[in-house]
């Protein structure tokens, strides 16, 4: 009797045990952190600026490295972990803009700085395979203020943007980084790497 | 000899007992003033459908201390801004500037102690999209 009560005690226990470690995996599979992509972490991003030979500045500044090493962790795909200790200030403009490049596991980062009173960043990540084909940039503020910012790859030299009244402005790339400013929105954005041309959207905020 | 130990035990009892109670105390205090929230919005988790060019938006709850927001389409490479709003229903005034991308995760970020407001995922496209997942960071306090 005690032996038949011994076993049904364990077996119950195991099961319980079976569950508990299934609900854990099922989990540990299906949220939305799950989702890294190791295909792309396998590429290297063609980003020189970040190299061993690179004369911009590095991020030293301890405030901005953690807001960025945080920003990149907090990603809607579970984030990854920036290596804010390579992180260059690939460009800075008149306007106070600073463009950060900041690698990441398997991702290249541009991340912006705002100047004013609001201590605000913005950034986009995207995989170091899509960096070396499209590039990693944005479009900060809204009409009137409108920026067109980011990080090219190795070999493009200028950047082209056009605007939804039809003007466009093309800049310099320097340090793999690259600031449009205007005063409408953006509209469409096309540069040449080695590997071939690029021309997408660039849709701000209007 | 017996009396005496059960005099001596009770006071160190009652100091093991305080000390304990500081203890907690310390670490609820610090856990309640520096709680640094990571959380989702539109919605707990990503598959929303939402509309059109602009016009459709979705927020999360309100916050005093938003260091940090983003916002994409986890499913379909389509345009997005994020930005901090003051109303529920991402309308109004931007609170420092939004962010936008053609394709992936827009962010932006604050330096502590943050800012307050609804942040706000916006479907840059011109069709209907699901699969819309936004996260944010704030403190609890």
């Amino acid at each position: 009797m005690k032996a038949t009560l011994m076993t049904t005690r364990i077996r119950w226990w195991a099961a319980l045990a079976a569950l508990v470690l299934a609900t854990a995996t099922a989990f540990a599979l299906t949220r939305p952190g799950a989702h890294s992509s190791a295909s792309a972490a396998s590429a290297d991003a063609q980003l020189s600026v970040v190299g061993g030979s690179s004369t911009a500045p590095k991020v030293t500044d301890s405030t901005v490295q953690s807001e960025v090493a945080s920003a990149v962790d907090n990603g809607t795909r579970g984030g990854a972990t920036a290596d804010v200790a390579s992180a260059r200030v690939a460009l800075e403009t008149s306007t106070g803009i600073k463009v950060l490049a900041v690698p990441a596991t398997g991702q290249t980062c541009a991340v912006v700085e705002l100047p004013g009173s609001l201590g605000q960043g913005a950034m986009h990540c995207v995989s170091n395979a899509e960096f070396n084909t499209s590039g990693a940039w944005q479009m900060v503020g809204a009409p009137p203020s409108v920026d067109v910012v980011g990080l090219v790859p190795d070999g493009v030299t200028s950047v082209k943007v056009t605007f939804v009244d039809g003007t466009s402005r093309t800049a310099t790339v320097t340090n793999n980084a690259f600031d449009i400013q205007s005063k409408v929105a953006s509209a469409s954005i096309s540069f040449t790497t080695p590997a071939g041309s690029y021309s997408g959207p660039a849709q701000s905020a209007g | 000899m017996t009396v005496l130990s059960k005099r001596g035990w009770a006071p160190r009892a009652a100091l093991l007992c305080a000390m304990l109670a500081l203890a907690g105390l310390s670490v609820g205090a610090t856990t309640a003033s520096a709680a640094h929230v990571n959380g989702f919005y539109c919605p707990t988790n990503p598959g929303a459908t939402m509309s059109l060019n602009g016009g459709a938006r979705c927020t999360s709850p309100f916050h005093t201390t938003f260091t940090g927001g983003g916002f994409e389409d986890v499913l379909t490479p389509v345009g997005v801004c994020v930005v901090l709003k003051p109303n529920s229903d991402g309308s109004g005034g931007n609170i420092g500037s939004p962010d936008c991308v053609s394709s992936g995760e827009a962010n932006i970020f604050f330096t502590d102690p943050g800012l307050a407001g609804y942040m706000t995922g916006i479907n840059e496209s011109s069709n209907f999209h699901t699969g819309f997942s936004g996260v944010d960071q704030y403190y609890t306090n």
